[in-house]
């Protein structure tokens, strides 16, 4: 019995602490800075492969090993469906396909999805379906999702005009990232 | 390591010294925490205000981490520019700038198309080689974005000058290595108020401001004679949003697009990235006054996208201009929405010893193509209340304060009024021009002007043609330490206690209304640091 009362004492200390100190004023908080999206490589509609206004001529961009990677894409009523399967494979660049360059294969894993109000921004959507992954490995990796229901135009999708009704981003995962000097 | 890399580096090294020149000698900014800055400033003399401005990399600590950002002669902002109307400005632009935050992660698109092209005006080219012309043509024409990037000239925001020839042009290319001499005439009537100046040239203009690069200009004038105004303790906070690459600490030299979350951009290629707000140059910066005090701040939103919903927890804003125009009277508002740009001028009257934050409260300000942001609107769905900006203002007790009481109704400060304009000075450069402030001949005691030097200045001032009620003065009590000419103190400067007490003494109001600060409900005590 004595160990109990010390034991429900000791709680009630630890919660008293608890509280005192979220609500203690002056505590920084840090001002909500800065605005961070958790070291995300953050891709869009507006940046996948081969968008028509790159004309043939785009190259994957390289990622390090175990990057974070997070795909936005406009949805409602669109849903998004991440696709594993064999189809989902990289864009040509150059009529070529990048695997021919680098046969290697990274490897990705969904490990969270989430989702974002957007209403009214982007015509014919309300919301904003967002997919985190983990990239590992050395190698090309391709991520794909499709729509649900299908689409056959880009439009209806909140997708710029001329791309396909479709989502798919390849990545080099495994680079060490550079900037100039 | 081989010869080639080693001439490499070697020329790298090289160019690196010619086009930054300041990369490892700039101050680092103040780290966080600290007591706001007050910004250097330029002032003309004789009509003249002739200044050189160069703009190069400056590395600057922002709380724990060192950023390489372009600056104006290594400040982050720029320093202040004080000129009064009728004055000449010339500035010496310098562009010291050199290609910085390109991510190497992708190599750009060689025969990409301009992202807002549609489908069918693009074409599609029958091989990559191509697009060998059309690249070696941008590059040749310093189209390509890095090129674009770090071409650069100046706009002076709110000038009411010449947009034309060396005057406030924005259509002025300065590429690095090269230089523009501006010179701007300001008009004899040119209302008293806070402009600013930023790169504005098209492509590179929110990159650059991404950077920080922005300073002030107050164009000094009749609202500054006003005694009630010019015995106030004057504050210039310049808020920036800096966008940041996580990896290298540099604005990213990206084709930016939108995105969700809280950093609302990115780039073609992707990287991950980071937004500060900053004061002055500081993240969370303290900001001191007096309980009784009233003081003068000059705001300025410098953010190239995010709009300031700004707030000071249990204190209202006494506004007084708006983006360069003196307001007729003081409007009371509880907070202040500033779009990018935008600036504010207001009074703050400091309250019960406490702790406060001054911070913007969040909000959906929609995105590019968005809803149009609005004060009266809520906050947004998520967390009721989170900081974009957040800085402390901190109430102090000491002995021998001086104190301006504000006026009863707050109607002292009166403009002269000539036919066509309103008193409210806002809106309209017609207005502006037609809205001046005069002040009484009524002489009073010799008392500091904002630079600490002594002058005469009136009890009170009153409309010259306008036929309001004569005003209520600002009544002053205590005495001041000696300062010497040309020194800039507080308006109520002195040494603070260690520490902050509720029960401390104030700068009390002689007489008349009091101001209804709330008692803080956090008051606390905490250490603070020695004043000037």
């Amino acid at each position: 019995m004595r160990r109990r009362y010390l034991a429900i004492a000791a709680l009630t200390v630890l919660l008293l602490c608890t509280s005192s100190a979220v609500a203690a004023p002056g505590s920084d908080d840090g001002g909500g800075q800065p605005l961070t999206n958790g070291h995300a490589y953050v891709f869009t509609q507006q940046q996948r492969d081969n968008l028509f206004w790159w004309n043939g001529t785009w190259m994957p961009q390289t990622v390090p090993n175990g990057a974070h990677i997070q795909v936005q894409l406009p949805s409602d009523p669109i849903h998004w469906i991440p696709d594993t399967g064999p189809t989902c494979q990289p864009s040509p660049t150059a009529d070529l396909v990048p695997t021919w360059l680098l046969p290697l294969r990274g490897r990705v894993d969904l490990y969270d999805r989430s989702t974002l109000p957007n209403e009214g921004r982007i015509t014919g959507t309300s919301t904003i379906s967002v997919f985190d992954y983990h990239v590992t490995g050395l190698g090309i990796t391709t991520i794909c999702l499709r729509p649900d229901p299908p689409a056959t135009d880009p439009e209806l999708l909140g997708f710029p005009a001329g791309t396909p009704p479709f989502y798919v981003v390849t990545v080099i995962v495994g680079v060490p990232q550079l900037t100039v000097p | 390591m081989d010869r080639r890399a080693f001439l490499t580096r070697l020329t790298a090294a090289a160019l690196g010294g010619v086009l930054l020149p300041r990369s490892a000698m700039a101050p680092a900014a103040d780290a966080d925490g600290d007591r706001l800055r007050d910004l250097p400033e330029v002032r003309s003399a004789g009509g003249l205000l002739d200044y050189r401005l160069d703009m190069a990399a400056t590395q600057v600590h922002v709380r724990d981490r060192v950023l390489t950002l372009d600056t104006y002669n290594g400040g982050l902002p720029g320093p202040i520019l004080r000129v009064r109307p009728g004055d000449r400005m010339r500035l010496l632009l310098r562009n010291r700038m050199r290609p910085m935050g390109i991510p190497l992660n992708k190599l750009p698109p060689l025969c990409a198309a301009h992202p807002g092209d549609t489908a069918g005006t693009t074409g599609h080219p029958h091989g990559t080689l191509d697009c060998v012309p059309s690249a070696a043509g941008n590059m040749l024409r310093g189209h390509t974005l890095p090129q674009t990037m770090i071409a650069t000239n100046i706009h002076t925001h709110g000038l009411q000058v010449s947009p034309e020839g060396v005057a406030d042009n924005v259509f002025v290319r300065v590429d690095p290595l090269g230089s523009h001499q501006y010179s701007y005439d300001i008009p004899a009537d040119h209302p008293a108020g806070m402009h600013w100046y930023h790169p504005h040239f098209h492509g590179s203009t929110s990159h650059q401001g991404w950077a920080g690069l922005s300073g002030p200009i107050i164009v000094e004038g009749d609202i500054d004679q006003v005694p009630e105004i010019a015995e106030m303790r004057e504050r210039v906070l310049v808020a920036n949003e800096l966008w940041i690459g996580d990896d290298n600490g540099e604005v990213p030299t990206t084709l930016v697009i939108p995105t969700g979350g809280p950093v609302p951009f990115n780039g073609i290629p992707a990287i991950p990235s980071s937004m500060y707000f900053t004061i002055n140059g500081q993240l969370l910066p303290e900001i001191t006054i007096r309980p009784g005090e009233t003081q003068r701040w000059r705001f300025l939103n410098a953010s190239p996208h995010r709009a300031l919903w700004l707030h000071i927890d249990e204190h209202d804003l006494h506004q007084i201009g708006q983006d360069g125009i003196p307001f007729a009277t003081p409007r009371r508002r509880p907070n202040l929405m500033l779009t990018s740009g935008n600036r504010a001028e207001f009074i703050v009257h400091g309250g019960q010893p406490g702790r406060y934050r001054v911070y913007a409260q969040r909000y959906d300000q929609g995105h590019p193509g968005g809803p149009v942001p609005t004060s009266s609107s809520p906050p947004s769905s998520s967390p009721a209340r989170q900081l974009l900006v957040e800085s402390r203002t901190s109430w102090s007790s000491r002995r021998g304060c001086r104190t301006c009481r504000w006026p009863a109704a707050a109607h002292s400060l009166s403009p002269a009024t000539s036919p066509g304009g309103t008193a409210s000075g806002f809106d309209s450069s017609s207005t502006a021009r037609n809205t001046t402030w005069t002040a009484s001949t009524k002489k009073s005691k010799p008392a500091r002007s904002r630079n600490g030097r002594s002058s005469t200045r009136t009890s009170s001032s009153t409309p010259s043609t306008s036929t309001s009620t004569p005003s209520k003065s600002l009544t002053c009590k205590g005495s001041r330490p000696a300062t010497p000419p040309g020194t800039r103190t507080p308006r109520c400067g002195g040494t603070y206690s260690g520490y902050l007490r509720a029960a401390g003494s104030r700068c009390a109001p002689t007489s008349g209304r009091t101001r209804s600060a709330r008692p803080s409900t956090t008051a606390t005590s905490f250490p603070t640091r020695t004043t000037a």
